[in-house]
């Protein structure tokens, strides 16, 4: 057989092979990683909003980086909104969840779902102890160092990563400001 | 302005060699000559601007559209391997003189992680075209940068005394260790 | 034929011999059940390719070889790549683009060309075991080391952190540490080896 027809020939066959078995792993595994990614979501969100129901609600999309929950408890009430927003940190992308009451102004909680930030520094935007002095916050927040946060909208940036401290900060302030015009608040 | 801060973020802050270790075969294996470096980096430059040109297109209006994400990395590999093989042919054609002096580091270029790195980087990202163009330009230059500073230091110490154990790949490691150190600095640059 | 195993463990191995698969021996071993997780998946990639290129390397012309093995190395790394993100999430997310870039990691290619492609089935087994072994033992005391001075744990069991006065070394967990820590081991190998074949 001329060589050319079979290099054609072998390498269709191997493409064929490849889309196929890829195909049927794909079927058999999506369902799982859709659960994963399900389950992540909704651990974020009840962390925040413990009376949330256990349904995942229905994503809204606002652009490329953020998007949000509308949260109700099992009786139906909107309890607040859960955003997912991403955005610049130190070392790399920072995306986070962010619990807010249903006026929009008031935080409730906040989850910080990927960071690749310095560990021991940055990373420590995960610390829940960090994290709780966002709850009952009210926006906009105003970063300080090294003492105490004294108003409501006061939050302690981590001693030697103020940078991170920073973006977690402006992530927030610029998806809220987004969610904001898209509910007409 | 996102444009700017992509590129010094990539050449420096998060450089390809130094930061996310991508492009590390080339980077040891063939930074022992300046001239070496500066002819790879400048090729793989090259080839990734064109690449982040061509998995973006690929991305879009092929894996995306047709829902099949599953087949990203094959898609992208197979794009990368062609796109190697097109520009080898080309150079041929056209500018034989770079084609001999590149030599075997074109095909080469195809193994180098940092090209499928940006690749994947770049498509999760979820930048635009145009930033992923400069995204993988950025790359490249990061890249040549860390090439062509490890080949500066690596002929220096071809003069130096190095332990037995540590000559060639060992010192060249602590090398790009302290190199990485310095490049540490300049995170933060970028508000 | 037990040579064929034994050489990727030592003599020959990929990574500290052969300087193959640098970037994922660098960039996953921040904790040692990364650089173990890598290992396997490298494992599986590196074996089943093999097999595959072994039973086919009568059929597959020459000329279109590598673009036939980056086919069939890029569809076993995608099955591995599901595989994780639907058992182990969190792996998946710790290893990230590391294990599509398991598709250029030398290490494969190169035993697709030098061997698998060349070589009947049994032979093409052992050396791709032997060789994801020998990768594998190295990532794990890379990645064991660093998350030791890194973290202060192995494996995610505390270790250091009850010795009183003990601060995790943030170097380590960062490239300069990982550059450096697999600098000092290829130095180390270097010595045994030459001390050894005297």
């Amino acid at each position: 057989m001329k060589v050319e027809l079979k290099m054609v020939i072998v390498l269709t066959l191997i493409g064929f092979f490849s889309g196929g078995v890829l195909y049927l792993v794909n079927n058999a595994t999506k369902e799982q990683i859709e659960e994963n990614l399900k389950k992540e979501t909704l651990k974020a969100i009840k962390e925040i909003f413990p009376n949330a129901s256990n349904k995942l609600p229905k994503k809204i999309f606002i652009d490329r980086t953020t998007s949000y929950f509308k949260i109700h408890d099992e009786k139906g009430n909107l309890i607040g909104y859960a955003v997912v927003a991403e955005g610049p940190g130190f070392q790399g992308d920072i995306k986070l969840l962010v619990g807010l009451k249903p006026d929009l102004k008031e935080i409730v909680g906040l989850y910080i779902l990927e960071q690749v930030e310095t560990p021991g520094l940055g990373a420590e935007i995960v610390n829940p102890n960090w994290r709780n002095q966002f709850k009952g916050k009210k926006l906009p927040l105003v970063v300080i160092k090294q003492r105490e946060p004294k108003t409501k909208n006061e939050i302690k940036a981590i001693t030697g990563a103020t940078i991170s401290s920073r973006s977690v900060v402006n992530i927030i302030h610029n998806a809220v400001e987004k969610v904001k015009k898209k509910e007409g608040k | 302005m996102k444009i700017f801060y992509i590129l010094i973020a990539t050449i420096l802050v998060n450089n390809f060699v130094l930061h996310y270790f991508l492009g590390i075969c080339p980077f040891l294996g063939v930074s022992t000559k300046m001239s070496s470096a500066i002819g790879m980096g400048f090729a793989a430059t090259f080839v990734m601007t064109l690449t982040a040109l061509i998995t973006w297109l690929v991305n879009h209006y092929i894996i995306i559209a047709s829902g099949f994400t599953f087949l990203q990395y094959v898609a992208f590999i197979l794009v990368i391997a062609s796109l190697v093989q097109f520009v080898e042919m080309f150079l041929k054609k056209f500018f034989p003189a770079l084609y001999r002096a590149l030599g075997i580091y074109l095909p080469l270029i195809t193994t180098n992680c940092a090209i499928l790195g940006l690749a994947l980087l770049g498509a999760m990202r979820k930048y635009n075209l145009i930033e992923n163009i400069f995204f993988g330009f950025g790359a490249g230059i990061g890249f040549t940068l860390a090439l062509v500073a490890m080949a500066g230091i690596r002929e220096e110490l071809e003069k130096a005394d190095i332990p037995e154990g540590l000559k060639g790949v060992g010192i060249a490691l602590i090398t790009a260790g302290l190199m990485s150190f310095a490049f540490l600095g300049f995170a933060g640059i970028i508000k | 034929m037990l040579k064929e195993f034994v050489k990727g463990l030592w003599k020959e191995n990929p990574v500290l011999v052969a300087v193959l698969g640098m970037c994922p021996t660098l960039a996953v071993t921040t904790k040692a059940i990364n650089g173990f997780a890598m290992g396997m998946a490298v494992l599986f990639v590196l074996t089943s390719s093999s097999i595959i290129i072994s039973l086919l390397r009568k059929i597959i012309p020459h000329q279109v070889r590598i673009p036939s093995f980056i086919v069939i190395i890029a569809t076993f790394v995608t099955i591995v790549d599901l595989f994780f993100k639907a058992k182990f999430p969190d792996i998946s997310k710790a290893l990230g683009p590391f294990i599509p870039l398991i598709i250029v990691n030398c290490i494969i290619l190169a035993r697709q060309e030098a061997f698998a492609s060349k070589n009947p089935l049994l032979p093409s087994i052992l050396d791709a075991v032997g060789m994801s072994l020998g990768f594998t033992w190295v990532l794990l005391i890379l990645g064991a080391v660093r998350e030791l001075f890194g973290f202060g744990t192995i494996f995610g069991y505390p270790i250091m952190t009850h010795i009183p006065g003990f601060k995790p070394i943030l170097v380590m967990i960062l490239p300069p540490g990982a550059f450096i820590t697999l600098g000092v081991m290829k130095g180390i190998m270097e010595y045994l080896t030459k001390k050894w074949s005297k």
